[in-house]
Formats: structure tokens, sequence, C-alpha cells
């Protein structure tokens, strides 16, 4: 499975980069690497252009450089390090 | 004198913590590039000279973009005594990267942990003294914004620099550091000179760095250095079962981060990320993101002219009354005229917008300052993707409506040439804030007040619309090609202390009035010699007689106008105007506005300066002076008017733009495309917004 096949809000591992050694090199130094976590924080009209984060970083992308990742998605979305309970959390922290 | 060349990742804080340490002002934005060329910031701290060399963010240390290369290209070549290695604290494996990538130079190093206020809140504790001793460096933990550890800074920077001895610290694994330990010796036996250390010359070597091979390539040395790399090589390809050395290194770094984090970092809450996705919900929604983008743009226009108008009414009313004065005061005489219709008319109808350029500057502070500016980049990629250009020309296009120099530069963020360029051709579409006075002026005097925010939105967004869809044109004519990858971080939202806004927009104020009374004033004056010269003594003299004879006043002030008009048509300025009267004709324009035009590609502010000179000269001496806009409503139909505007909207950018124009795009041979490309274009729509314009009324 690609990345830009991903819905919004779901999870995936990274299991291969396929791109050309300077995307790969950038996408490295965000930390999009094989076995990163990585987590579909949006997108734009269409699924243009995806927002995803990666750690404590998120980047965007379009869907055309999505599909050069393949991933592996992780399914139970209720997890610890689901978004959901997070927000939760957050909210007290910021109020 | 300590010479520091300042590295890190793109918006960490390093010009932040330089403006911090060292006093400085340099620009500071939340997003990646805000810095794109070397900047240097001198100042003395417990005795000892300091010159920073802040350099663009880096990812690593490679040379894709020209930024990147600024930065490699600086800390390969130029002389420094040590590295100041700026880290965002939150984000702190990422960035270690980098930090690996530095240590491998094997020059004096200090890391500072910047950001350490938000690491506090987001509950990151990181063991600094443990770390440095891992990393062999000193870590100093910072905060630009509430500035905090700047004097440790400081004193790390002076003993690193005292300090004789720099041993390599840097541990790879096991694997590579046989292989580097294998050329090292080899190199040694050669007795190799070298400006680093041959253990880093070694892994350059291994990194297929091209200045490396540069440098021996020539040399006879080569014939035996060849086989021991390649055999390094062979062994490395056969440990990693891959043949990207890229990968092999990548490896390495991320090995090398992940066990200095897992070692000196403690994570005490959860990564939490309700704040930014709270408002990244609304702002990034796929549906509502990009109406509100153009309802915060509509608003800041509305807010541009109705707040912006109230103090220029009293700016108008100071200098109409101003004028008055000093020629009251200084009498009748040339030089009371070259004061007052020169220099005071220019400059005040330059100041006059000062107000509205702040509310300008203000709003695209906060765009780039808050975390916005990607956001708006991310929502357009697609519509400009469709155009043909990249979603990170959004940054250089926006700045281009504060001013198009800067604009310019910014576009160096964008990898490819083709993009680059393309980008370059359409920033002065994007109107600077030089062109807003023009506007405000004709949009002041044509449209009940209640419309004008919105027609200055308009005159805006078809302006960029218009860029976007030359862009297109080009890209399917001269620029054609693939499409380079979208790939941009998105920063944090934060939110920008007064001070940072503060400093942002009265630096640029201050430029604008700065400009105002040096510019502009020799601007002004120049073109009132221009506007009063050669003197007719003759024909003064024929009009003498003729007023001497005349019967009544009526006919005494009608010869009198006559004789200024016929001055100033055939003053220097009016022959220029008139010759290229017929060129600008069908445009609905007199030979004034025909000379405003070509005055302002000095400078825009001098469009409206010209104005205030010409229109205030022509005009009978002995009335009271009227305000810039009643001038141009008694002068000026509103068809020339709206296609004054569209012309300024399009023509070529002031003559300081347009030489860095050439510099970033690469030559005169653009400039000259670039100049003939937007005067057709605007010759004709303003053509035709004349003559529909006129048709209409
Ligand atoms: N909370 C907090 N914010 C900071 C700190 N230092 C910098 N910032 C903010 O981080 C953002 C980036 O700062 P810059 O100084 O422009 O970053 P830079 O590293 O020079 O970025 P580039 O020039 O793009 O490479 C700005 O919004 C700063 O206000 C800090 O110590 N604490
Ligand atoms: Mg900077």
């Amino acid at each position: 499975m690609k990345l830009n096949q991903l819905e919004k809000g779901q999870s995936a591992i990274v299991v291969i980069v396929e791109a050309n050694k300077e995307l790969k090199n950038r996408f490295n130094s965000f930390g999009l690497v094989k076995g990163a976590q990585i987590y579909i924080e949006g997108h734009s009209l269409a699924k243009k252009t995806l927002e995803v984060r990666i750690n404590n970083t998120r980047i965007a992308l379009r869907a055309s450089e999505a599909e050069k990742i393949a991933i592996k998605p992780i399914l139970e979305t209720m997890d610890k390090a689901s978004p959901q309970e997070a927000t939760n959390l957050e909210s007290n922290a910021y109020d | 004198m300590i010479k520091i060349a300042l590295v890190g990742q793109p918006n960490v804080g390093k010009s932040a913590l330089i403006n911090s340490v060292g006093n400085a002002r340099l620009k500071v934005g939340n997003f990646s590039g805000v810095t794109v060329k070397k900047e240097v910031v001198r100042f003395s701290r417990d005795g000892y000279d300091f010159e920073i060399t802040d350099l663009p963010g880096s990812y690593s240390l490679t040379d894709y973009t020209i930024e990147e290369r600024v930065t490699k290209n600086y800390l390969d070549d130029a002389d420094y005594d040590l590295i100041l290695n700026v880290v965002d604290s939150t984000n702190i494996e990422r960035n270690l990267y980098l930090t690996t990538e530095l240590l491998a130079l094997n020059k004096k190093l200090v890391v500072a942990l910047n950001m350490t206020d938000e690491a506090i809140k987001e509950g990151v504790c990181i063991d600094e003294q443990q770390l440095g001793k891992l990393l062999g460096v000193e870590c100093v933990k910072t905060s630009a914004v509430e500035k905090t550890g700047i004097d440790d800074i400081i004193h790390a920077m002076i003993a690193s620099y005292n300090r004789k001895t720099n041993p390599f610290h840097l541990q790879f694994s096991e694997v590579f550091e046989e292989e580097i330990e294998h050329i090292v010796s080899f190199l040694k036996e050669k007795k190799v000179q070298c400006k680093i250390s041959l253990k880093a010359l070694a892994i350059k070597l291994l990194r297929e760095d091209r200045n490396a091979y540069l440098r021996f390539r020539e040399e006879p040395i080569w014939i035996e250095l060849q086989p021991i790399v390649n055999e390094g090589f062979q062994h490395l390809y056969l440990h990693y079962d891959t043949k990207d050395l890229d990968d092999i290194f990548n490896d390495e770094k991320a090995a090398l981060a992940k066990g200095a984090v897992a070692e000196t970092v403690q994570f005490k809450k959860q990564l939490k990320h309700g704040f930014t996705d709270k408002i990244d919900a609304l702002l990034m929604h796929q549906f509502v993101g990009l109406p509100i983008f153009l309802f915060l743009m509509w608003g800041l226009f509305q807010l541009t002219f109705e707040v912006g108008s109230i103090p220029m009414e009293w700016i108008d009313a100071f200098f109409v009354m101003l004028i008055d004065a000093t020629k009251s005061f200084l009498g009748d005489s040339e030089f009371s005229s070259v004061i007052a219709d020169g220099a005071i008319a220019g400059v005040g109808a330059v100041v006059l917008f000062l107000p509205n350029i702040i509310i300008l500057f203000l709003g695209i502070a906060l765009l780039e300052t808050t975390g916005y500016m990607s956001r708006v980049a991310f929502l357009l990629d697609g519509f400009f993707h469709k155009f043909g250009l990249h979603g990170k020309s959004f940054i250089p296009l926006v700045t281009g409506f504060g001013c198009s120099v800067p604009a310019y530069m910014a576009a160096r963020t964008l990898k490819n040439d083709r993009d680059r360029l393309l980008t370059l051709f359409i920033i002065g579409f994007m109107s600077c804030g030089a062109r807003l006075p023009i506007y405000v002026l004709f949009v002041g005097a044509f449209f009940a007040e209640h419309h004008a925010g919105n027609i200055l939105f308009l005159i805006y967004i078809s302006g960029a619309l218009l860029g976007i869809l030359v862009a297109k044109v080009l890209k399917m004519t001269a620029f054609k090609g693939d499409d380079e990858p979208f790939v941009m971080e998105m920063p944090k939202y934060r939110l920008p202390s007064l001070q940072l806004i503060w400093h942002t927009v009265s630096a640029q104020a201050m430029m604008y009035l700065k400009k105002a009374g040096t510019f502009i004033l020799l601007a002004s004056v120049l073109i009132w010699f221009a506007s009063n010269y050669p003197k007719q003594p003759e024909v003064e003299q024929d009009y003498q007689v003729k007023i001497e004879q005349a019967s009544n006043n009526e006919a005494i002030q009608a010869l009198n106008n006559e004789l200024a008009l016929y001055k100033l048509e055939n003053s220097y300025l009016g022959m220029i105007g008139h010759a290229s009267e017929p060129f600008f004709a069908p445009l609905g324009y007199d030979w004034r506005m025909a000379v405003a035009l070509e005055t302002g590609l000095a400078a825009k502010e001098v469009v409206v300066a010209t104005l205030g000179v010409l229109y205030g000269l022509g005009e009978d001496n002995t009335e009271q002076s009227e305000g810039l806009v009643e001038k141009i409503q008694a002068n000026v139909s509103l068809a020339s008017g709206i296609s004054f505007i569209v012309f300024v909207m399009i023509y070529l950018p002031c003559l300081a733009a347009s030489m860095v124009f050439m510099r970033e795009a690469g030559g005169w041979k653009y400039l000259g495309y670039l100049f003939v490309f937007t005067t057709v274009i605007a010759w004709v729509l303003s053509f035709l917004a004349f003559t529909l314009t006129q048709a209409i009324t």
C-alpha cells in the first residue's frame, strides 16, 4: 500500500521509500525512513497535497511524492499513539 | 576576532539567536527559508570581537538548492574559527543528523540547544552535559525568545576558541570506522597535507564528496588512492546490502542520533499536537481553508484603506500647509519653488502613504511569523501546480507583495532552475508595497470610500491571478519541463512576540521613510529642475507685455495660467513626456502621466512624487494648493485612471528590483525579456481597460 492511499487520521509504518537520491535524502532528513511511524494529518482538495506527521515533524507533500512511499497501515486506530487521545490530553495543557 | 559560522536546520531560530546574542536585527520568520543569503553580524563581548555569519538553514550538507550550496560552500571553503550549530530542542533527534555531519568536518563546534522554553513546555528534558560528552563538544541550552543561555553560549564559544587541540570525537559503526582507518593510514603514509584532518578527508572521500575528489584527481597519488577507496566501497556495499552510499551514510547518522537521544533525552509527557491540530482543522480544511485565506486577505486590504486613510488626511493637510507656509515665508522665487513645489511636494506625496504601507507590512509580518505562510503554500499547491508553479513559489510571491527585492532572493529556495526563473518572472505581478500609494491615490480619487477597500483587494488579486496565468503560458512555452517534487516542512504555530512584530514592521517603515528622505527627495528636486528648465525668456517677456496690456483681472489670470502651462510643456520633462505621448496616447494618458510612469522605472514611489510635482506646478500659484487626490480628480478621467492602474500593476519593477532580478536570473538577457514582456502585456491590457471603461461610461 502506498502513502497516498491512506485516509486522514490513519497511521502507518514506512516500509520503503522509492525515490531518487535527492528526494530520498530530503525525506530522510525529515525522519521519513524505513520503519518510521507516519500519521496523516490532512489533505487539500481532491487529495492533491497531503500533510503528514513523523514524530514531531509535520511535512507537506504531493500525492505524486506520497506514491513513492510504501507503507503498512496500523489498523487499531485507538492505540496509544492515537491522535484522539493526544487531543484530549492536550486540551488541558493549552487552555 | 572570533569568526563563527552559524549553521543549523531551517527554522530552528538561528537568526533569532544572533539577534539576541549580538543585538542584531536579522530577519526572523516562522517558516523554512527565511535566511537565503549569508549575513554577517559583528559585536564585542567580554573583551573579544565576534563576527558571526548567519547561513541559510540546511537539513543536511547537500547542494541541491542555492541556499544549501551557500551553506555547504561556506563550510568547505571559508575561513572561520568555529561552528555554532543551533538545534531545535523539541525536535532533537532529527536535528542531530546535521550535527553529526558537522562533527565529521572536524572543526571546533559549539551546539546551542535552542527553543528551551518550548522544550520545557513539551516535557522534553535534555541532559546537556551528557550530550556534550557524547558528542565531544560543548552543548548549551538557550532560548532566543526568552533570552536565556545567552551568556553561556558566549562563554562556550570563547572557551572553544581558546582550546588548542580539536580531537576527532565522532564514532561511526565499526565497519565504517575500519574503512576510514584504512584510508587515513594510507594518506598518512603518503604524508598528504590537508587543511582539514585526514579523518575528515577520508569521510568525505567515502561520501563521494565532489570537492574532495577534485582535490585528488590531478595528483599522481590518485592512482594508488583510488583502489583503496574503491575497496572501502565494496566492503560497505557488502555489509549494508545496498549500493546507495547516501543510504549507508544516512543510516549511520540516524543510528548516531538515535543513540545520543536515547542516552541523554527524556520525554516526560506524551507528544501532543492538539493546539496546532485544532487550528489546522479549520485553517487547512480542504474546503474552507482557501476561502478563509481569501477572506483574511480581503480584510487586510479593507483595513489598509479604511484605517490607513484616517491619518492620511492629516498628513495630506500637513504637507499642503507646509507648502503654503514655505512659499509665503520664502516669497515668490526660484528657491522657494524648488523647496516647496519640488522637495516638499515630492516627499510629501510619498510620506502620505506611510499609514497604508504600515498596515500592509503588518499583515505580511503576521503571515510570516505565525506559521500560516507554509499552510497557505500547502493549500495553494494544488492550484499552483495546475498552472505550472510550485507550492513553494508562494513564499517568494507573497514576499513580493511587500517588496520585490527580497522576493527575488527568496526564490532561491526553489531547487529547480526552471521553476525559479518562472517564479522570478511573475514576482513583478504581485504588486509591491511601493505601488500601493499609486493605487490608494487613484482608487481614492475615483471610487466611493466604501468601495475602495474592495477595489484595492481586486487589484491585488487580479494582479496575482494574471501572474499565475502568465506562468501557465510561460510554462507551456519557454520553461517546459518536468515537475519538481513538493516536500515542505510545516512549522508549528507560534504567537509572535510584540517585539518581533514591532521590529519587523518598524524596520520596513523606517526604510520607506529613509527612502522618502533621500532617494525620493533627490528625485523630486531633479524632477522639479527638469520641469522648470530650460527657461524661455523670450516667451516670458511676450507674456509679460500681454499681461501688462490686459484689461481685467480675469484676463491676467488666464494669461498667467497659459504661461505656466507653456513653460511646463516646453521643459525637459515636458519634451520627454511629449516624445513618449504617442506611445501612451491610446491608453488615455496625458504627457504627465507618461512621465510619471517613466520616472517610476527608478522607483515606484517616484510616480506619486512626479504626479505631485507636475500637477502642482501646472496650477495657478496664487490660489491655495489642493490635496493630491483633488488634483488627480481634476486632471484625469476615470478611464485613464483605471488604465493607469492596470499599467502600474504590470510594468517593470523599480531599478533596484530589476538589478536584483538580473543577478538572480543570471544575465542582462533576462532583464531584456522581462522588460519587453511586461511592457507588452501592460500596454495591451491598459489599452483594453481604457477602451472598455470608455465604452461603458
Ligand atoms: N519559543 C521560541 N521560539 C523561537 C526561539 N528561537 C526562535 N524562535 C522562533 O522560531 C522561528 C524561526 O526563527 P528564525 O530565527 O527565523 O529561524 P532560522 O533558523 O534563522 O530559520 P532560517 O533562516 O529559515 O533557516 C521564529 O518564529 C522565532 O520567533 C526560542 O528560543 N523559543
Ligand atoms: Mg534565519
